[in-house]
């Protein structure tokens, strides 16, 4: 029989087990509604409203969406992961606006109007100017993003569970009690060492500590990836025989504290690496913070029979071309490990593909007649004492791109005598850290340093030169995409000059700020290439055929960062 | 399911944790049972069948083996059936198309290959089951008439799909009771974190190391990087195989089973005698007790005796796999343990006692194991002998060609990876869990439990890690 004091102490450890039990499940039975934020905002075209409230411990979750205003002025945002706020936060970033028109803001209310901000003198803003104006917040952007946050004091709606809450200390201390007095009677029964228990109580804890919350999300902002979906056992088509696999998957993306484990793993990895930090998504050099992608190394060898198919594609395409009077040009842009092989491999090595490379563009030449445009030794020579390629993503910069634009335009103007070739006199010039591969959309830390997870701001520790032309505000343009996900970036350009479309990789990007002023009417079909499937699926130039001779096309020009990737551009029976 | 994947770490092995230690006795068995029917069915639930038909095929292959004993009968009659009806499924899961590529290659024929995938673990299961049957037939154990008990002892999932190979007899007792207690659950914990800290942060280390070595063309890395990959992979296999075995005896401890060690710290071999006694100890211990007894073992001429060797490690390579590089690594074993059969290896040792013969002995089993992992790794013999050419200094290699230098091999973590793969293949810590004063014991706790949370970590970073002994 237990003594009365044995039972005494059980009771008290069993206690503070279902204080804990209580406070991880509180999720549960002492919901924390979301707090509605209501505004008006009226502007040109469409913008990300993204919107937070704060406390001085923590901050709540980040509400987004992207509003058309062209349409909807009234801005709708549930704003969760806070009970007492002192401040709020509504971040704007404008995308494809009306070219920097002001925005309009006013009316702005928080929990159905309980809660509204009435003193506008106190919001400050950063990324514009601000005016009041008839109780509206007059904002004149300077940058894509503006930040305004203003004091407003209030709280959200809860909700207490009762029965949930009874149920859940209930169980939970008759567990508890129940482990504690199976390890206590361990120590009793055999004489264990209090070491020991303690040991396997902490083990058992970390065993049960990632089941403890599910996470319901759809997607992981810090990762960037769309968490697995759960798929039942039993489904409308029979048994699900992966179900292992899905649960698997599902489980690994969505435990408790998974983003916080995983944050701290690749950090402390980080911190260990003395020279080279690896993932499986790409690799950095910590001497010089240049960094490339794994996935975007280059070609490897090319067989025989990966030739033939480039030659059999570049010959269909030819066929195409000559039947209805296109010119035809392609460009094979450099990759970044070829060209910064100083920089990213002084230790590693990775030989150059450029003889490689170059012998395949001679079997072109032979086979076809078409002579590939490579500008490697250009890119190779301004390398030296600039920047072909950025640090932190696997692009060329506007700078290189520029070069491999005269080279293409070099074998244009043979066939185009008039064709305008634009000189550096004809651009403006900006300077940024961050990269851009799309002019119109905006800067960012890049794709390289976004896939290593890295969240070190004095790796940003270089100026690009981007290129403005002149005469950009001749240009109008419309970019959208299709119903298979991929962009047509279209510029029309009021001069006398062929009509042209650029199709390829994302290496096709940069080569817009010049090249689009040299033509009339500019189709860029960009389609990014990853997996063999998608290869298949995308790069197909057949399916575009309908659109190439609805554009009047004179010129047609290709480019792709990988030159086995013209192995891929025509398909005709797919 | 794996040892290694978050589902079983946190979310099975809690569960079914909880489940055994908080009920009565006799609900162990079934408790244990239908988890390790969950465990095999997890990845790939239709190969649960062959499993399943796997257990009847010994349940009443045993049974007639005993009622043939009991009448008087011929014994051997349901003894081979049983048996050739076990071999019969492993030989067509696992070398059913390689026997059919053979084929094709020697006759020149053009049979077509059959689309079979080979049901994990099924060297593991059957040859747990021909062990049991072996048993009943030899009359070291009784005939088991509880189905289920048999069940659990063929499918018990701890030791299911990568061993260690129990043997009927060394359980037989354990399936019918055995005592949970705290000593055992609490160093079969040890056991496990010990486990999965050796397969996930030194074995996955050292195999990414030799995955980006063995990706090459044996022609783009230098002598010295060759070298690397053998000794990274050499250490790979040790630590992600014994890594597996210590978790599944630890968590034979926690369900109260005591499962016998499966490795001795084989790379302190002074010869590949020792090796074998001290790598695999399940497997080699089997082919002992089932194949080279059954073949006169040593009780025949000298002759004989080395036949029944060249088999037995021929059988041994043909069990890791189905391919030519297998076994050729079990013939180059068996080759060096008949030399020093004829040499006499123990008499050697016991002459020959300086440091430096050691050493050299070392140097010697080191050299040959290094280059047999090298033919276990490679995809094929080719790629297998260019590399070891390289390692040997014997292919040319150009320096224009080399695509990586060594740090992008090794960094920091690999380096002190490769000093704690050192240290853990030696017995320097091997007392660890019997350290009785009180600070020594926290310290091993709380050492143990950062382990736990870095393997758990590397787990919760990583995706599909599986051992490599799955594939056998």
């Amino acid at each position: 029989m237990l003594e009365f004091r044995n039972i005494r102490r059980r009771s008290v450890i069993a206690c503070a087990l279902t204080l804990i039990s209580l406070l991880v499940t509180s999720g549960v039975w002492f919901k924390i509604k979301p707090v509605d934020l209501n505004f008006k905002l009226q502007g040109g075209g469409s913008a990300e409203v993204c919107a937070k409230l704060l406390n001085p411990i923590i901050h709540s979750k980040k509400s987004s969406k992207t509003f058309d205003l062209n349409q909807d002025n009234n801005i709708k945002l549930k704003i969760s992961g806070i009970r007492n706020f002192n401040k709020a936060k509504i971040i704007v970033r404008v995308a494809n606006s009306g070219g920097g028109n002001p925005l309009r803001l006013s009316n702005i209310a928080f929990r159905d109007g309980r809660y509204k901000l009435k003193n506008l003198e106190n919001v400050k803003i950063r990324g514009g100017e601000l005016k009041i104006q008839d109780n509206e917040l007059i904002i004149v952007p300077q940058t894509d993003e503006i930040v305004l946050s203003f004091p407003i004091k209030g709280h959200a709606k809860t909700n207490f569970e009762f029965e949930l809450f009874i149920i859940i200390m209930v169980l939970s201390y008759l567990i508890a009690f129940k482990i504690v007095d199976y390890i206590a009677d361990f120590k009793t029964i055999k004489n264990q060492s209090r070491i020991e228990i303690l040991f396997l109580v902490i083990f058992f804890a970390i065993l049960f500590l990632p089941m403890a919350y599910i996470d319901q999300g759809k997607i992981s902002k810090g990762e960037n990836k769309t968490l697995a979906k759960w798929k039942p056992l039993i489904t409308s088509d029979g048994i699900n025989y992966n179900f292992g696999k899905d649960f698997d998957n599902w489980y690994n993306d969505r435990f408790f504290l998974r983003s916080f484990i995983v944050k701290t793993y690749s950090d402390m990895k980080y911190n260990l690496a003395y020279q080279y930090y690896e993932t499986r998504q790409g690799f950095l050099n910590k001497k010089n913070n240049w960094m490339n992608d794994t996935i975007n190394l280059g070609d490897s060898s090319i067989s025989q029979a990966k030739k033939d198919e480039i030659i059999k594609d570049i010959r269909k395409l030819q066929e195409f071309c000559n039947k209805n009077n296109i010119k035809l040009y392609i460009i094979i842009p450099p990759r970044k490990g070829e060209i910064c092989q100083k920089e990213l491999y002084p230790i590693l090595g990775n030989p150059s593909k450029y003889k490689e490379t170059s012998e395949v563009i001679d079997y072109i030449y032979d086979k076809t007649g078409v002579k590939v445009v490579y500008p490697y030794k250009e890119l190779e020579e301004y390398h030296k004492n600039n920047f072909a390629f950025f640090k932190t993503d696997h692009h060329w910069t506007d700078e290189a791109a520029y070069l491999g634009y005269l080279e293409i335009m070099k074998q244009v103007k043979k066939d185009f005598p008039n064709v305008h070739i634009n000189t550096k006199d004809d651009f403006n010039y900006t300077y940024s850290k961050k990269v851009r591969v799309l002019p119109k959309n905006g800067f960012f830390n890049g794709i390289t340093y976004k896939a290593l997870k890295l969240n070190d701001n004095h790796i940003l520790d270089t100026k690009y030169k981007y290129y403005v032309h002149k005469n950009s505000d001749r240009i109008v343009t419309n970019f959208q995409k299709d119903d298979d996900n991929i962009w047509h970036h279209k510029y029309f350009n009021n001069i006398n000059a062929p009509n042209m479309m650029l199709f390829g990789d994302s290496f096709t990007l940069n080569l817009l700020p010049s090249i689009v002023y040299s033509f009339k009417n500019t189709d860029n079909i960009y389609t990014y290439v990853l997996g063999e499937k998608t290869k298949y699926d995308r790069l197909n130039l057949k399916r575009f055929e309908k659109e190439i001779l609805e554009n009047k096309t004179d010129v047609l020009i290709i480019c792709l960062s990988e030159i086995s990737r013209l192995g891929f551009i025509y398909r005709e029976n797919e | 399911m794996l040892f290694s994947s978050m589902t079983f770490v946190f979310m099975f092995l809690p569960i079914v944790l909880v489940l055994y230690l908080v009920t009565k006795k006799e609900l162990h068995n079934p408790i244990l049972l239908v988890a390790s029917i969950i465990f095999y069915a997890w990845g790939e639930p239709k190969y649960l069948a062959i499993m399943l038909l796997t257990i009847l095929l010994n349940y009443f292959g045993a049974i007639a083996v005993d009622k043939f004993k009991n009448c008087g009968k011929n014994t051997k009659i349901p003894l081979i059936l049983t048996i050739t009806a076990n071999l019969g499924f492993l030989v067509y899961f696992k070398y059913f198309n390689f026997l059919i590529e053979n084929c094709n290659n020697i006759f020149h024929s053009n049979i077509n290959a059959l689309d079979i995938v080979m049901p994990i673990g099924i060297s593991f299961y059957t040859f747990q089951a021909l062990s049991y049957v072996v048993d009943v037939y030899r009359g070291e154990c009784k005939v088991q008439k509880d189905i289920y008990k048999l069940a659990l002892y063929i499918c018990l999932f701890p030791q299911l799909i990568a061993g260690p190979i129990v043997k009927y007899h060394d359980v037989a007792e354990q399936i019918d009771s055995r005592e949970v207690n705290f000593g055992k659950v609490n160093l079969g914990v040890k056991r496990f974190i010990i486990g999965l800290s050796k397969k996930m942060l030194i074995a996955n280390t050292m195999g990414a190391i030799a995955d980006k070595i063995f990706v090459q063309d044996p022609t783009t890395f230098s002598h010295g990087i060759a070298w690397l990959g053998s000794i990274a992979y050499s250490f790979q296999l040790f630590f992600d195989f014994s890594g597996y075995s210590d978790m599944a005896i630890g968590l034979g401890l926690i369900f109260g089973f005591k499962f016998l060690e499966n490795f001795n710290y084989p790379y302190i071999s002074k010869s590949i005698t020792e090796f074998w006694r001290r790598w695999h100890i399940s497997l080699s211990t089997w082919f002992k007790q089932y194949v080279y007894i059954s073949l006169g073992g040593n009780r025949v001429g000298k002759l004989k005796n080395l036949r029944n060797l060249g088999i037995v490690f021929l059988l041994t390579g043909i069990w890791h796999g189905a391919a030519w590089n297998f076994v050729i690594w079990g013939l180059w074993h068996g080759f060096f343990i008949i030399l020093e059969k004829i040499i006499n290896i123990k008499e050697f040792e016991q002459k020959y006692t300086s440091w430096w013969v050691k050493t050299l002995q070392h140097i010697y089993c080191i050299l040959i194991f290094v280059i047999g992992w090298v033919m276990f790794r490679a995809d094929s013999m080719t790629y297998a002998w260019k590399y070891l050419l390289n390692m040997f200094g014997i292919l040319k290699i150009n320096t224009s060609e080399i695509l990586y230098a060594l740090p992008y091999y090794v960094d920091t973590v690999e380096v002190i990876t490769f000093v704690a793969a050192i240290l853990c293949s030696v017995p320097l810590f091997n007392k660890m869990l019997d350290v009785k004063n009180k600070i020594g014991k926290t310290l091993i706790n709380i050492w143990l439990l950062i382990l736990f949370i870095l393997s758990a970590a590397t787990i919760a970073s990583s995706t599909y890690n599986p051992f490599i002994y799955f594939r056998f």
